[in-house]
C-alpha cells in the first residue's frame, strides 16, 4: 500500500516538474523551423536594441531636466532674496506674517459661525479684527499673491460677518396713540413681558427723558441682543456683582464706575431692576 | 510481387525514419539564447517604460518650478510697486 502511494506521489511530482520545465520555455521548440527560430531571435534582438537606445535617450533627457530644475530653483531662491531685500524683512518675518494672516482667517471664520446676535454683541471684537487686518495690509508682503489672496478671503469673511450681524441690529417700533412702555414691552412681537419696559427705556435714553411720557410716531429701538459694552440686568443682580464679572470690570469695587455711567436712570445705586440695560464705560 | 511489396514497405519505412530523424531542432544553447534575449528585451522595455514615466514626472516638476518662478517674479514686481507707492 505504501509503495503504491509513493509511486503515485512520485508520478505526480514528475508530471509537475515536467510542466514547470515546459512552462519556462515560451515556444514549442519541437515544432519550430530554423527560419522561425532565426526570425524570432532577430525580432527580440531588435526589440532589445530599441529599448536600450530608448533608455539611453530617456536618461539623457532626465539629466537635462534635473539640471533645468536645479537652475530654476536657484533663480527662485535668488528672487526670494530680492523680495526680502525690497520688503526690508527676512524669511522668518514673512513666515510670521503668513501665520498671523492664517490666525486672522481662523478668527474670522469662527465669527461667521456665530449667530447674528452673538456677532452683534461682539461687534467690538469684529472691529478689532478689522483693525488687525488693516494693519496687515500695510505690510509690503501684502502685495504678494499668496498673502493678498488670504487678505481678500479674511476681508470677505469679516464683511459677511458684518452683514450677518445686521439682522440682529435692533428693530424699531413706532409708538401709536394710547401706547405706553409697559404695554409695548408686553406685546408678543416685542418682548412678550411688560416688565421688560426697562429694556426699551434704557435702550432709548436719547429720546425718552421720562418713561411715563412717550409720544405717537416716536420710533423706539427694540434691541434683540446685548450690544458690546452693555449688560442686561438679571433678577438677583446688583452693581458690585455685575462690576465683578470678568467681561465687565472683573472687580466688584468698580461698581461706582458702572453707577456713574448709568446715573441717568439709576437714582439709587442699591436699587436696580431686571431688564435694565447698563452701559459699561471702558 | 511479394518481394516488391516488401521492398517498398522497407523503403517507405527507411524514408520515414530518415525524415523524422533529420528534422532541424534548436539546440539547448540556441533555446537558451532565444529565451535570454527575449527576457532581456522584455526587461529593457519595462525599464524604458519606467524611465519614460520618470521623465514625465521631471517634466511636471520643471513646469511647476517655471510657474513658481513666474509667480514669484510677479510678486517681486508687486512688492516693488507697493514700496514705490508707499514712498
Amino acid at each position: 500500500m505504501k509503495m503504491r502511494i509513493t509511486l503515485i506521489v512520485s508520478l505526480f511530482l514528475s508530471l509537475l516538474l515536467a510542466n514547470v520545465v515546459l512552462a519556462q520555455q515560451s515556444y514549442n521548440y519541437e515544432e519550430m523551423t530554423q527560419e522561425q527560430y532565426n526570425a524570432l531571435l532577430a525580432e527580440w534582438q531588435k526589440r532589445l536594441d530599441a529599448a536600450k537606445k530608448g533608455i539611453a535617450e530617456e536618461e539623457a533627457k532626465i539629466e537635462q531636466l534635473k539640471k533645468e530644475y536645479d537652475n530654476l530653483q536657484a533663480q527662485i531662491d535668488q528672487t526670494w532674496n530680492e523680495i526680502f531685500t525690497l520688503a526690508g524683512q527676512n524669511k522668518e518675518q514673512y513666515d510670521a506674517y503668513n501665520s498671523k494672516l492664517s490666525q486672522l482667517r481662523d478668527d474670522a471664520r469662527a465669527f461667521l459661525n456665530l449667530s447674528p446676535e452673538e456677532i452683534y454683541s461682539k461687534s467690538n471684537e469684529l472691529d478689532s479684527l478689522q483693525a488687525k487686518l488693516d494693519k496687515c495690509k500695510q505690510n509690503p508682503f501684502s502685495a504678494m499673491s499668496g498673502p493678498s489672496a488670504l487678505i481678500n478671503e479674511i476681508q470677505s469673511l469679516i464683511d459677511q460677518a458684518k452683514e450677518k450681524a445686521k439682522t440682529a441690529v435692533p428693530p424699531t417700533y413706532t409708538v401709536m396713540k394710547g401706547d405706553y412702555l409697559w404695554k409695548i414691552a408686553g406685546k408678543d412681537d416685542i418682548y412678550g413681558n411688560p416688565h421688560a419696559w426697562w429694556r426699551i427705556y434704557t435702550s432709548n435714553l436719547d429720546q425718552i427723558k421720562n418713561p411715563d411720557l412717550i409720544y405717537p410716531n416716536q420710533v423706539l429701538a427694540i434691541p434683540r441682543a446685548i450690544g458690546p459694552n452693555e449688560h442686561l440686568v438679571q433678577k438677583g443682580e446688583f452693581l458690585s456683582k455685575i462690576a465683578g464679572y470678568p467681561n465687565v470690570y472683573g472687580d466688584s469695587f468698580k461698581w461706582q464706575k458702572l453707577y456713574e455711567a448709568n446715573k441717568s436712570f439709576i437714582t439709587d445705586p442699591n436699587l436696580i431692576y431686571p431688564y435694565q440695560v447698563l452701559k459699561i464705560a471702558r | 510481387m511479394r518481394k516488391f511489396k516488401i521492398v517498398m514497405i522497407g523503403l517507405a519505412s527507411i524514408a520515414m525514419l530518415s525524415l523524422s530523424s533529420c528534422k532541424w531542432k534548436p539546440s539547448e544553447e540556441q533555446i537558451k539564447t532565444l529565451e535570454e534575449t527575449k527576457a532581456a528585451a522584455l526587461s529593457a522595455e519595462k525599464t524604458l517604460a519606467e524611465k519614460k514615466a520618470e521623465r514625465q514626472e521631471w517634466e511636471k516638476k520643471v513646469a511647476a518650478k517655471k510657474a513658481e518662478l513666474q509667480k514669484l517674479q510677479n510678486d517681486k514686481q508687486n512688492v516693488e510697486n507697493f514700496q514705490k507707492a508707499a514712498e
